[in-house]
């Protein structure tokens, strides 16, 4: 009897979940700019947006001892717990039980080790009990569940030195790469601990330049692709479904402070307040960004109001006149940016407009990443940061450190706002704008609930049947 | 010790302070912890005695653990504000004819903002501080912020040239579900749960005696607050929704004194509330068990007959129909998860389905929706917040 309710209740008891159900099957076509060279965490790009990119493929086949879930918070993944000495210089992570690399192996703490040691570096122990894996550090890192949920820290392992696995949702079925594009296919993985995701197989072309990843998600080409700022609005014009992050991505000028003509901090300052920051958000990236006068956006600092962005002309004016230095009003200041990235030309050109006005003559020119042009020497440059992880410290830490500052104790609010502070008080680092992530979807595409911060979680996605085009999602 | 150090402690359970260890940021003030974590619920082996095994051990590691400087231990809104006032009075160099002033670009609403700026004034007026009726010689801007996780309060004091910051972290104040009332029948919704993990079901249990208990159903298990002692117990349960994007199951509050039942597939089970152990499982292939069959009856979601309704997703016949009605269902919407979701009774007469309720909205998709006992549930995975909820539904009848 009870047996006959227990089956009836198993052939039941699926329609007791609700909403639409995800349904498994089909071939996500992804495309994205970033050309992410090699599936490897051992050569992690150090720029900030080519790291970002790497990490959202790398994701798709490794896993981490840790995840950050929607909060932001540290989760379980590969490792199941984790504890630390009182200092938090000794660490250890207890790892699931029964996880198998793509490749048929274990995941065992000796693999994780080796893989941990290499991503962390000699400054770093790394060892191996029966069942964790054991982290000494010299210095305390309180921090070190949410740095490793993070950036390059994958787990992997190497059957041979150029052939990694991960335990993830997907594995490389086909890897083809030229030197301007590469295309992947990444085939689902059905024994992935964590379940198996939803879509069969992701077909994944890198190196696609905006204009065809819009011509592709305009002609049904491509389930998901990256739209820039520019484009969001006439992507949804055209009926495509479009989702944008939080801003994550900010855009500030650097000042090289060695030059003779920077370092007044005159000049620097009056750059700062002729600035029109609402018309690079509203109209150069199409209302896709805000405007900001802090490194950090507020949904992430909460206290982004303590920074002015406004912008003030005639005290600009003022301060211009005060200031040492007066070539600039005949010979051209150098601003850099980087020539692969269309939405910073068109930043870099508004600030010259805008400094221009002020009297400042600006000579904006491309830096090219691969060094193929030799601009002339920078008075500052523009630069554009991704936001590495949804958390205070260490997101204003790792942009401080891009930006070649040196940040101190970042421990307690008071003491994070000061780090932010420092640079921007003395006017070596300006903010302009947060910038949204966005994508283009088709309609096909159901449960993209990326994490607030941008990135993906191709494995929750599925694909349904067409429905209306248009709108947007966040 | 410590009580706010996880970032999203409302209706958490008192005892269960989930995986603080990875948001400890400063190795000062270091105290005590007891830590249960989920991970360690899973039984890796599938050996018999880990298969049927009726209760784990419950993980606790004494963690020396550091707090968040700045994260408020308050637990109300006037705490906090009281907390910041003395922060804030500590910092004054001077404490006569202080003006303030208050700014909230923050979620709070502004009933909360009068009730947070009553406490703020009366702890700075017994810190010993004189406030000017209008402007003073030091002025505090106090500015009411969030970022994604907590409010977020800042006072600057102005005194001289650059102003002093204060900064606390404060909990956000729980929400109250709107209710939507009309046509022959209203659905109210009461969310009696919320926390960041995925539950497939939730309720609470009353012995007629006055102990309660509130249970919830995870894809590994269950977890029981015993709403008298505070404690909470976490119950293993090996299940293939561990390894599923889309896990589902279901609880069965039956009759029978302080059991109840549950369907985690492939395990029908029923747990004793008393001693928080399995009583018996009885696998889902047929084989045999020695479970009591009767927590298992009502727990049997089905959908109605015939052709879906237009628009709907979900739909899960009453087990107990309500005002009158005899074969009524539940139906959620049809959006994916990235969007807020509904729910609607449907009276169904000669196979016709007509609408018996309004559109109930939730803040975001109904993840799981238990119609089948007294007690329909739903479980609602907030966008806003990114929690998920539990709610209990109930029913009015127009006169």
């Amino acid at each position: 009897m009870l047996a006959a309710i227990a089956m009836t209740a198993l052939s039941l008891a699926h329609v007791a979940k609700a909403s639409s159900r995800p349904q498994t099957g089909g071939t996500l076509r992804v495309q994205m700019t970033e050309r992410v060279a090699t599936i490897d965490p051992r050569q992690w790009p150090a720029d900030s947006m080519n790291a970002v990119a790497a990490q959202r493929v790398e994701s798709l086949i490794f896993d981490r001892l840790v995840r950050l879930d929607e909060h932001g918070n540290v989760q379980p993944s590969l490792a199941i717990s984790w504890q630390h000495d009182a200092q938090a210089k000794t660490w250890q992570f207890r790892l699931r039980d029964g996880v198998k690399f793509t490749d048929g192996s274990s995941l065992t703490p000796t693999v994780a080790a080796l893989a941990l040691q290499q991503l962390l570096g000699l400054t770093v122990e790394v060892s191996a009990t029966p069942d964790s894996v054991v982290i000494l550090t010299e210095h305390s890192l309180p921090d070190l569940p949410m740095k490793l949920a993070t950036g390059r820290y994958f787990i992997f392992h190497s059957a041979d030195h150029n052939s990694l696995t991960g335990t993830g949702p997907f594995r490389v079925e086909d890897w083809f790469a030229t030197s301007a594009s590469s295309k992947a296919t990444l085939a689902a993985n059905l024994s992935c601990w964590a379940g198996r995701p939803f879509v069969d197989k992701i077909e994944l072309a890198m190196g696609v330049d905006f204009q065809q990843q819009a011509n592709a998600i305009s002609f049904g080409q491509a389930d998901i692709v990256e739209l820039p700022a520019s484009q969001v609005r006439r992507a949804a014009q055209r009926g495509v479904l479009t989702a944008s992050s939080d801003p994550v991505e900010l855009f500030a000028l650097v000042f090289d402070t060695s030059r003779p003509q920077m370092q007044d901090a005159r000049l620097r300052q009056a750059i700062s307040l002729g600035i029109d920051r609402a018309s690079i958000a509203d109209v150069i990236l199409q209302r896709q960004a805000i405007v900001s006068g802090s490194l950090l956006p507020n949904w992430i600092s909460g206290y982004a109001h303590l920074f002015s962005a406004a912008a003030d002309l005639p005290r600009a004016r003022d301060l211009l006149a005060a200031s040492a230095q007066a070539h600039f009003r005949s010979m051209p200041l150098v601003l850099i940016y980087d020539s692969s990235d269309a939405e910073a030309r068109a930043v870099a050109d508004r600030v010259a407009v805008n400094l221009r006005e002020l009297g400042i003559m600006v000579q904006v020119s491309g830096k090219n990443v691969d060094g193929k042009t030799n601009p002339p020497a920078a008075d500052f440059s523009l630069v554009r940061e991704h936001i590495a992880a949804p958390d205070t410290a260490m997101s204003l830490s790792e942009i401080l450190h891009s930006l070649g500052e040196s940040p101190a104790g970042m421990e307690t609010p008071e003491q994070i706002y000061a780090a932010e502070r420092s640079p921007i008080d003395s006017f070596h680092v300006i903010p302009l704008v947060h910038v949204s992530e966005s994508y283009g979807l088709s309609p096909q595409v159901r449960d993209w609930m990326p994490p607030r911060w941008g990135g993906w979680r191709l494995e929750e996605v599925w694909l349904g049947p067409s429905t209306t085009n248009g709108g947007s999602a966040q | 010790m410590l009580d706010t150090l996880c970032a999203n402690p409302r209706h958490e359970f008192p005892a269960l302070p989930k995986r603080c260890a990875m948001i400890f940021r400063s190795p000062g003030n270091r105290e005590n912890w007891f830590i249960i974590f989920r991970g360690a619920w899973r039984c890796t082996s599938m050996t018999s005695p880990c298969r049927m095994k009726y209760s784990i051990p419950i993980l606790l590691f004494i963690f020396v653990c550091a707090g968040i400087p700045g994260r408020s231990a308050a637990t109300t809104l006037e705490d906090s504000a009281r907390e910041f006032a003395q922060k804030i009075a500590a910092a004054l160099a001077s404490k006569e004819n202080v003006s303030y002033e208050i700014r909230n670009v923050s979620s709070l609403q502004p009933s909360e903002v009068t009730r947070m700026e009553l406490a703020f004034k009366a702890e700075l007026k017994d810190r010993g501080v004189a406030l000017a009726s209008g402007a003073g010689p030091v002025t505090i801007v106090v500015t009411l912020s969030e970022n994604f996780k907590n409010l977020v309060w800042t006072g600057e004091i102005h005194l001289g040239n650059a102003p002093l910051v204060i900064f606390l972290e404060v909990n956000r104040p729980s929400e109250n579900h709107a209710v939507i009332a009309s046509m022959p029948v209203s659905i109210h919704s009461e969310k009696f749960w919320e926390g960041p993990e995925r539950i497939l079901d939730a309720g609470e249990i009353t012995d007629g005696t006055g102990k309660s208990w509130l249970v919830l159903l995870l894809p590994g298990g269950t977890r029981i607050l015993d709403r008298q002692t505070g404690v909470t117990t976490a119950t293993e349960i090996i299940s293939n929704q561990n390894a599923s994007r889309d896990p589902w199951g279901n609880l069965n509050f039956g009759k029978s004194g302080n059991e109840f039942g549950l369907f985690l597939s492939p395990h029908f089970c029923s747990i004793n509330l008393e001693t928080r152990n399995l009583s018996g499982c009885l696998p889902g292939d047929g084989s045999a068990g020695n479970s009591p069959a009767s927590h298992f009856l009502g727990m049997i979601d089905v959908a109605p007959a015939g052709a879906p309704v237009a628009g709907k997703g979900t739909e899960i016949v009453m087990g107990a129909p309500v005002c009158g009605g005899a074969n009524q269902f539940l139906a959620t919407g049809a959006r994916d998860y990235t969007q807020p979701d509904s729910l609607q009774l449907f009276d169904l007469k000669s196979g016709i389905a007509a609408p018996a309720s309004a559109e109930l909205n939730f803040p975001g998709p109904i993840t799981a929706l238990h119609a089948a006992s007294e007690t329909p549930r739903a479980v609602v995975k907030n966008l806003s917040t990114g929690n998920y909820e539990a709610h209990r539904l109930s029913f009015t009848c127009s006169q």
